[in-house]
């Protein structure tokens, strides 16, 4: 499954074809598989911008994601977004996230995600932003979120219905 | 109010926490959203109303949705929404250092307003902020910019914020975060007004662009025709 996908990726990068999600890129802490970190650039004056990858444990001991870092950012937070009745609904979760035996933990647009806050610099399309992520056990383990369309809502699995055509009028850049 | 701040529930979100599914928060707002759909529908009865109403001088704008306001524009100088009488136009409401919904909204939005124009539409578009206090005039010019033209940002003082949303009938709250600072919940409806600067139902964006575009069509072609 992977290898394909990864081949298909690389097949639409080689024909320029590859202008929706940026091709998936994984890491691996211990027992933690860390699936394709990725954020979404930032419009002009941004002081916030979103995490979002998912994280499974094969392992058989519980984990839990604590927090994480982006070197443009200032702070970092777990957090969870939900709509209810058109509302959008925002929590900090200060404790952050357990990935329990053979669980995988999704951060996403819908959900989960971190929240980098005090944003230094933008986030711009096509950039690997360098930054970490912490496990409770795991440790601290270095990543780059890449960074995708500023309509980016699905990330490197599926392309998300927003990613298409050309999203936002960068007139700022 | 939008300068309303909670305590955060020491409970917290608890069984969000463990799995893969994000689980939402007990709703606390019952009440306001009850209110909400109290006042849509007291909104169309008025219509409903008016369009049973034999011809003659029409009656001033009915709605409960909707309202005058006078706000800072990100493009320069102050809006006043009786400028906008006789154009339909698309409000919504959010704030700048918001991370998932709002840029993609605006930058969805956009795409659509694209379409709209290729297929001969003409549309303003207002991003009002709930977070006057962080959202300056200079910093809304600054992060408009990123997106379509005819997309207008606007804010104010906060008090005539508070009016604005509520006269849309906008559900917000601030809720504060662990190392300080706040974020914001808010309503993530676009409304569509019609000419008279009454409420014409919401956009639906998720339904993806052919459904919108026929909403837009018919907005601003009720406006010419009624």
């Amino acid at each position: 499954m992977r290898p394909t996908a990864s081949a298909l990726a690389a097949l639409l990068l080689a024909l320029g074809l590859a202008a929706g999600p940026a091709q998936a890129h994984d890491y691996a802490a211990g027992a933690l598989k860390i699936g394709h970190p990725w954020s979404r650039a930032t419009p002009g004056g941004a002081r916030v911008a979103a995490g979002y990858l998912t994280v499974t444990n094969t392992g058989s001991t519980p984990d839990r994601l604590t927090g994480g870092s982006l070197a443009a950012a200032g702070r970092t937070e777990v957090h969870t977004m939900s709509v209810e009745k058109g509302v959008m609904r925002m929590a900090p979760l200060p404790n952050g996230l357990e990935i329990p035996p053979g669980g995988t933990i999704t951060l996403a647009p819908s959900g989960h995600h971190l929240m980098f806050m005090d944003l230094k610099t933008p986030l711009k399309q096509g950039e690997r932003a360098a930054g970490t992520l912490t496990f409770e056990r795991a440790g601290t383990v270095p990543v780059e979120f890449v960074v995708e369309s500023i309509a980016a809502k699905g990330g490197g699995q599926g392309a998300g219905k927003g990613d298409k055509g050309h999203a936002g009028h960068d007139h700022a850049h | 109010m939008p300068g309303t701040t909670m305590p955060t529930d020491p409970a917290g979100p608890g069984p969000a926490e463990g799995g893969a599914g994000p689980a939402p928060p007990a709703p606390r707002r019952g009440g306001g959203l009850i209110l909400v759909v109290f006042a849509l529908a007291l909104a169309a009865i008025a219509g409903t109303t008016l369009a049973l109403l034999p011809g003659g001088p029409k009656p001033p704008p009915i709605s409960v949705v909707g309202g005058p306001f006078r706000l800072e524009s990100s493009k320069g100088g102050v809006l006043e929404s009786r400028t906008l009488q006789g154009r339909p136009f698309l409000v919504f409401f959010g704030f700048t250092q918001c991370p998932n919904v709002c840029p993609t909204t605006l930058a969805d939005l956009g795409n659509l307003l694209d379409a709209f124009q290729a297929e001969g539409g003409t549309l303003e578009a207002y991003y009002i902020t709930l977070d006057p206090e962080r959202d300056t005039p200079a910093l809304m010019r600054e992060y408009m910019a990123s997106f379509h033209e005819r997309i207008t940002g606007l804010t104010g003082t906060p008090e005539a914020i508070a009016r604005v949303a509520r006269d849309y009938r906008v559900s917000t709250k601030r809720v504060p975060l662990p190392d300080g600072g706040y974020t914001m919940e808010h309503t993530l409806m676009v409304y569509m007004m019609d000419r008279n600067g009454g409420f014409a139902g919401p956009l639906d964006l998720e339904a993806g662009h052919a459904l919108a575009l026929k909403q837009l069509h018919r907005l601003v072609s009720d406006g010419r025709n009624s």
